[in-house]
C-alpha cells in the first residue's frame, strides 16, 4: 500500500540523502525517500543544445527565485549579503554543482582548540577519515596523492585535465613557492564504474550530459534503487513532520505529485534537505508539543547560519590559452592560506580555487558590466582581448557561526502548494571582510606573477550561496546544539538530520564531500546502535 | 530583424540602436547586431523583459523627437550618442535589459561564432580537446613540508 508505515523515511534525494541509502540499505528494511523535485535526464541538460548559455542563465540558473520552477520554493533573501544557490530534484545540488570536492581538514574539526573562536566539532576528521575515501569510490572522484596541505589519501582516479591555463598558473604559484596542487574533483577522469568520462564539455554546473560528473542521481541513486526495500518518490513534497506526545517522529505530512495532501508514518524520519531546506521543514513542524519548531527546545534550529563568504579576481593573459574549456569549476587551488596565520588581522583561512574563463556569452556581458569590453567601435577588439585568455581565481572563506545569520520562516511568501517559504537574515562579518581583503590582494599577486596582464577584482560576490551549512548543529549539549555527535535529534529520538545543517563550523572548502561522509558515518552510527537506537 | 511584438517605430529604433551598440565591422567581416533577431531571442528566453526593453525604446524614441523633431532612426551617429548618455545619466541602469540580451543573442549567432573562429556546435557529443597538463610542475610542492595543522 502506498502509505503504509515504512522502517525509514528520508526527506530530500541529494547527497547526503543518497550517501545515507547506499548505507542503511543493508539494513533490508523499508526506506522510503521523498523528493520534491524530478528525475533529471542528462539529453535534456544545456551543454545538449546549441543555446546551452542562455539556458543556463535562464533555465538551469542557480538561483531559486530566478528558476522559478513549480518544484522549487522562493526564498525571501531580501536581507542577505548572499544569494542562495541550490537545486530541487534527485541529485539536489550535484546537480548543478562544479564537482569540486577537497576534504575539511583536521583543524577544520578542532576551531575553539585552536584558535579560540566558534565551537569544536564534536567528532574529527579521524572519525570521518574512513567515510571519506569510501564515498570517493562510490561517487567516483578524480585527483592526485600527496597533496602536502591534505592528510595523505588515495583517490580512485587521476586528476582531470589542468590544461594551458593550469600549468601557467602553476607556474606562477611556484615563483612564489606557494602551495598549489590540482583538486579532488567529483568528475570521473576515466570510465568509471559504467560510466563515460570527462569530455570536456565545460559547463559542469548546468549539469553534465555525459555523465562524467559524479552527481549522486547517477552515482548513488541507480545502486540505491536496485536495493530491496528502497523506494524513491519525487513530486512529494513535505509540509511537517508529526509527533506523538512522547516526542517521538510519527512520520510526516506530504503534498503527492498531484497535489493531494497525504500522511506517510515511519518508524524513523531523516531530514537530508540542505541547510536552508532543514530548518524550513523543522520552523514548519510547529505542534503543542513544540511551540517553536520541531526539535527546537533549544532555540537553535535555522541559527547560525553559514555560507562561504566568496571573492573573485579575474586575470587577464597576453596568449590565446583556451580556458573556457574544461571542467569549469575545477582546475587546481592553493591552500597557502588556509591555516590561522596569527600575524594577520583575521582568524582561520580561505581557499584560492582557479576555475576556467568564461565562454562567448559571458565574456561579453561580464566584460560589458566590468567595463572592459565596450559598446561601440571598440567593442570587437575588446572582446577578442579577453575570450579565452581570462583566469579567475575564486576566494572561498570560512565562515564563523553567529545566532543572528539565520533562516526564519517569511510571513507572506509561500511555495506553490502554500507552504511558508524561508527568510534569509545574513550579514558578512568583520573577520570574513578582512580575509576576503587579504584574499583578493593574495589573488591579484598570483595572476601577476602568473603573467596576468591585467587584474580585474570583484570584492565580495552575492550570488554564490551553493553551501548552506549550520542551521542545526550538531553537538553533547542539547542546550547548544540541536542533534548529538551522530545526528540525531536531541529533542525527538527517532529523528535524524545528516546535511550541511548540522556543520559545527564550516571550513573553508566545498562541502559536499565532508557531508556525504558525515552522512554514511551517521547511517553506520545507526546500524551499530539499532537495537538502543531510540534510548 | 523579426519584429514580434514591437511596432514599426520601436523595431527601427531597436535596430539604429543595436547598430550603435555592436557595431558591423567592414575588416573582420562581423555584422552588425542590429542584423540579429533580438526579439525572438528575449520571446524565447526572457519574454518577462519584452516589456522593458520596449518602454526603453519608447523613451529613446520620444526624447530623440522631443530634443531634435526627428526619429531616433533620423539621428546621426552622435546624436544617438548623446540621447543614450543622456538617459544613461538620469538612470545608469538605463537600456541594460536590453544590452544584456543583445549580447546573449549576438554571441550566440551561428554566423557570428563562425567568423570568430568560435564553434557554434552544443558541446555534447564531441566535447572539447584539453591538455592534461603537466604535473612535473608540482615537484616543488611535493618537497613541501606538511601545510595542515595536524592534531
Amino acid at each position: 500500500m502506498k502509505n503504509d508505515v515504512v522502517d525509514i523515511l528520508i526527506i530530500g534525494a541529494g547527497a547526503s540523502s543518497a550517501a545515507a541509502v547506499y548505507s542503511l540499505s543493508s539494513l533490508n528494511v523499508k526506506i522510503l525517500c521523498l523528493e520534491q523535485g524530478d528525475w533529471m535526464n542528462t539529453s535534456h541538460y544545456p551543454s545538449n543544445y546549441k543555446d546551452w548559455q542562455s539556458l543556463r542563465n535562464y533555465k538551469y540558473n542557480q538561483s531559486p527565485n530566478i528558476r522559478k520552477s513549480e518544484t522549487d520554493y522562493p526564498i525571501n533573501e531580501k536581507d542577505s549579503d548572499v544569494q542562495v544557490a541550490n537545486f530541487n530534484g534527485v541529485g539536489g545540488g550535484t546537480i548543478l554543482y562544479s564537482g569540486h570536492f577537497p576534504r575539511m581538514k583536521p583543524s577544520d574539526f578542532r576551531v575553539n582548540t585552536l584558535d579560540g573562536v566558534a565551537d569544536d566539532w564534536p567528532i574529527n576528521y579521524q572519525t570521518l577519515n574512513q567515510y571519506f575515501s569510501q564515498n570517493d569510490i562510490n561517487m567516483g572522484v578524480s585527483g592526485l596523492s600527496g597533496d602536502p596541505a591534505t592528510p595523505l589519501h588515495d583517490l580512485p582516479l587521476p586528476p582531470i585535465a589542468m590544461g594551458r591555463m593550469g600549468e601557467v598558473m602553476g607556474r606562477g604559484f611556484n615563483k612564489l613557492g606557494w602551495h598549489w596542487w590540482p583538486s579532488d574533483t567529483a568528475i570521473i577522469s576515466e570510465d568509471y564504474d559504467g560510466r563515460r568520462k570527462c569530455i570536456n564539455l565545460s559547463p559542469c554546473n548546468s549539469g553534465c550530459s555525459q555523465g562524467a560528473k559524479s552527481s549522486v542521481d547517477i552515482s548513488y541513486w541507480h545502486k540505491n534503487l536496485r536495493k530491496r526495500g528502497v523506494e524513491l518518490r519525487t513530486r512529494c513534497r513535505v509540509r511537517e513532520i508529526i509527533v506523538d506526545s512522547n516526542d517521538m517522529a510519527k512520520g510526516v505530512i506530504y503534498f503527492d505529485e498531484n497535489g493531494v495532501e497525504q500522511k506517510q508514518y515511519s518508524e524513523m524520519v531523516i531530514l537530508a534537505c540542505n541547510g536552508i531546506g532543514t530548518p524550513r521543514v523543522l520552523l514548519n513542524s510547529t505542534s503543542k508539543y513544540f511551540p517553536d519548531g520541531l526539535a527546537n527546545r533549544s532555540g537553535l534550529v535555522g541559527k547560525n547560519l553559514m555560507f562561504h563568504p566568496w571573492g573573485r579576481v579575474e586575470g587577464t593573459f597576453q596568449e590565446m590559452l583556451h580556458s573556457h574549456l574544461g571542467a569549469q569549476g575545477s582546475c587546481l587551488l592553493s591552500h597557502e592560506f588556509y591555516e590561522t596565520d596569527k600575524k594577520r588581522d583575521f582568524v582561520r583561512g580561505y581557499t584560492l580555487q582557479v576555475v576556467r574563463g568564461q565562454p562567448p556569452v559571458n565574456t561579453a556581458i561580464q566584460g560589458y558590466l566590468k567595463g572592459t569590453i565596450p559598446l561601440g567601435y571598440k567593442h570587437h577588439e575588446a572582446f577578442l582581448k579577453y575570450y579565452g585568455k581570462q583566469i579567475s581565481i575564486e576566494i572561498m572563506c570560512e565562515d564563523l557561526p553567529e545566532e543572528s545569520n539565520c533562516v526564519t520562516i517569511d510571513d507572506d511568501l509561500t511555495d506553490s502548494h502554500g507552504i511558508p517559504a524561508p527568510k534569509i537574515s545574513y550579514r558578512l562579518s568583520e573577520n570574513s571582510k578582512k580575509m576576503l581583503k587579504h584574499a583578493s590582494e593574495k589573488a591579484i599577486i598570483a595572476l601577476e606573477e602568473s603573467g596576468a596582464i591585467e587584474t580585474y577584482s570583484h570584492g565580495q560576490v552575492r550570488e554564490t550561496g551553493w553551501h548552506n551549512m549550520g542551521t542545526a548543529r550538531m553537538g553533547y549539549d542539547s542546550k547548544s546544539s540541536v542533534v548529538n555527535e551522530w545526528g540525531r535529534a536531541h529533542d525527538v529520538k527517532n529523528l535524524f538530520i545528516i546535511d550541511g545543517s548540522i556543520f559545527v563550523t564550516g571550513g573553508a572548502v566545498n562541502p559536499t564531500t565532508t557531508i556525504q561522509a558525515l552522512s554514511l558515518y551517521i547511517s553506520d552510527q545507526i546500524k551499530k546502535n539499532i537495537s538502543t537506537l531510540f534510548d | 530583424m523579426n519584429s514580434c511584438n514591437l511596432n514599426q517605430d520601436q523595431t527601427d529604433t531597436l535596430k539604429r540602436f543595436l547598430n550603435l551598440i555592436i557595431p558591423p565591422c567592414e575588416k573582420s567581416g562581423l555584422i552588425g547586431a542590429g542584423e540579429i533577431n533580438l526579439p525572438e531571442f528575449v520571446n524565447k528566453y526572457d519574454s518577462n523583459t519584452l516589456e522593458i526593453i520596449i518602454n526603453d525604446l519608447d523613451i529613446m524614441n520620444n526624447l530623440s523627437i522631443k530634443k531634435y523633431s526627428k526619429s531616433f532612426t533620423l539621428l546621426s551617429e552622435k546624436e544617438c550618442e548623446h540621447i543614450f548618455e543622456h538617459l544613461k545619466s538620469n538612470n545608469n541602469n538605463f537600456a541594460k535589459t536590453l544590452i544584456i540580451n543583445t549580447l546573449g543573442c549576438y554571441y550566440q549567432n551561428d554566423s557570428i561564432l563562425k567568423n570568430l573562429g568560435i564553434s557554434s556546435k552544443a558541446p555534447f557529443p564531441d566535447g572539447n580537446q584539453v591538455i592534461s597538463g603537466d604535473l612535473n610542475l608540482l615537484d616543488p610542492v611535493r618537497k613541501m613540508s606538511r601545510i595542515y595543522r595536524d592534531i
